[in-house]
């Protein structure tokens, strides 16, 4: 009897992070990668707007890159100064 | 509550020191039924100079022996930032005494509002040393350099900053270093820091406002509960959500600034920053420094530049 073994390589937590950012950020209203938890292979996507398409797209590559995305709309994010100009 | 002639009861006093000492040890005033009315500007700003002064509240007797609210402070303030203060709680009348007791804590530290002179307000980070020993204060470069306008060894550093009411009179040294924010998407930010030379050793005393001293730099993880002491929201509670962050954080220009190795933090309680907290630094429960705070967004989350590469950058480190 012979045993055939198949491999599949799952890349690192921080390889897909840097792929999603080539990937996703700047596009589609994705403005922020991050990683939640490496362990659990969960990114960030911070959004500045909810969208739907996005989710869609992102989540059939989370499914190819062995990772879960948790989608947080964030808006603008903007610097945290105060100074004479209506902030 | 208390008559115009000044008698106030046992438990009005108990309630007024408890709404001032809130300030001092750096707590936003809740909204309570005894809370009458939101606050105005002016007392935004009573409340402001209240926290960068306020030492301690006491009771004692007046001429005529009527029990007198004993404010303690560091500088000389009127009586009117206190009666605008207790003025939210519905607490107009008190007698009220101003007792100036110097500066018993540090003239500038971690967590009290700093400005560039032309207008920018924010946080002081922290004290730190070069490897000479010189001393300097942390703070933001959009602050600290007005977002890359700043000239080195020339521009005024004022504490308070513009904002909370600083002048020119307030100067406690000149910017001596920042790192330049690239602007536009094309190049990534790691760095969002400037270094204040001060004018005397007493313009930069090490620790942070209500947390004391800071322990080493360390990295940020995911879940690690942390702590930051800010002039807008002074001291807070939460954990880190994200690490590793690249997104873009917009500036007051207009412009977008990609930043790369960020994290994100969320508040256990409300807002972990709000603005005018930028620069404060981000600690964990043992105070190990962990983090510039840089920006907000609306939905809460905070995010901050990691601290150990910012402080090999500039060649400086804690103390």
């Amino acid at each position: 009897m012979t045993l055939v073994a198949s491999f599949v390589m799952v890349p690192s937590i921080s390889r897909v992070r840097d792929e999603a950012r080539k990937t996703f950020l700047g596009r589609n209203h994705v403005i922020g990668v991050g990683i939640v938890n490496g362990k659990a292979r969960r990114i960030a996507f911070l959004l500045d707007v909810d969208c739907n398409s996005t989710r869609i797209e992102s989540e059939s590559w989370a499914s190819q890159h062995a990772v879960r995305i948790d989608f947080i709309v964030v808006g603008s994010p903007t610097a945290a100064l105060l100074d004479f100009h209506g902030r | 509550m208390s008559d115009p002639g000044g008698r106030i009861e046992s438990a009005d006093i108990e309630h007024a020191k408890r709404a001032l000492m809130g300030v001092a040890l750096g707590r936003r005033p809740r909204r309570t039924r005894m809370m009458h009315r939101t606050a105005t500007q002016e007392q935004n700003r009573s409340f402001r100079v209240l926290r960068e002064n306020l030492l301690g509240v006491g009771v004692s007797k007046n001429e005529p022996g009527a029990d007198t609210l004993n404010v303690l402070v560091r500088k000389e303030i009127g009586k009117e930032v206190v009666y605008s203060y207790l003025d939210r709680f519905g607490m107009q009348n008190f007698p009220v005494e101003i007792t100036v007791a110097g500066s018993t804590r540090a003239a500038a530290q971690g967590g009290q509002s700093v400005g560039h002179y032309t207008g920018p307000t924010g946080t002081i980070s922290c004290a730190v040393q070069n490897e000479n020993g010189e001393r300097f204060l942390l703070g933001s470069s959009h602050v600290m350099a007005a977002s890359n306008r700043g000239k080195i060894g020339v521009d005024p550093i004022w504490h308070p900053g513009p904002r909370d009411g600083g002048t020119a009179s307030h100067r406690i040294g000149i910017l001596s270093d920042f790192t330049k924010i690239a602007f536009g998407c094309q190049i990534a930010n790691r760095f969002d820091a400037a270094l204040c030379r001060p004018d005397t050793l007493a313009h930069a005393t090490p620790g942070l406002l209500h947390l004391g001293e800071v322990a080493s730099a360390t990295a940020a993880f995911p879940q690690t509960k942390v702590r930051k002491v800010g002039r807008e929201s002074g001291l807070t509670a939460g954990h880190i959500i994200i690490t590793n962050l690249t997104t873009i954080i917009r500036y007051p220009n207009g412009l977008d600034a990609l930043f790369d190795g960020m994290f994100a933090a969320v508040g256990d309680k409300g807002d972990f920053a709000k603005t005018g907290d930028s620069g404060a630094l981000i600690v964990d429960e043992k105070n190990r420094a962990i983090g510039l705070l840089v920006g907000v967004s609306d939905n809460g989350l905070s995010f901050g530049t990691e601290l150990g590469p910012t402080l090999d950058h500039l060649g400086v480190e804690l103390m």
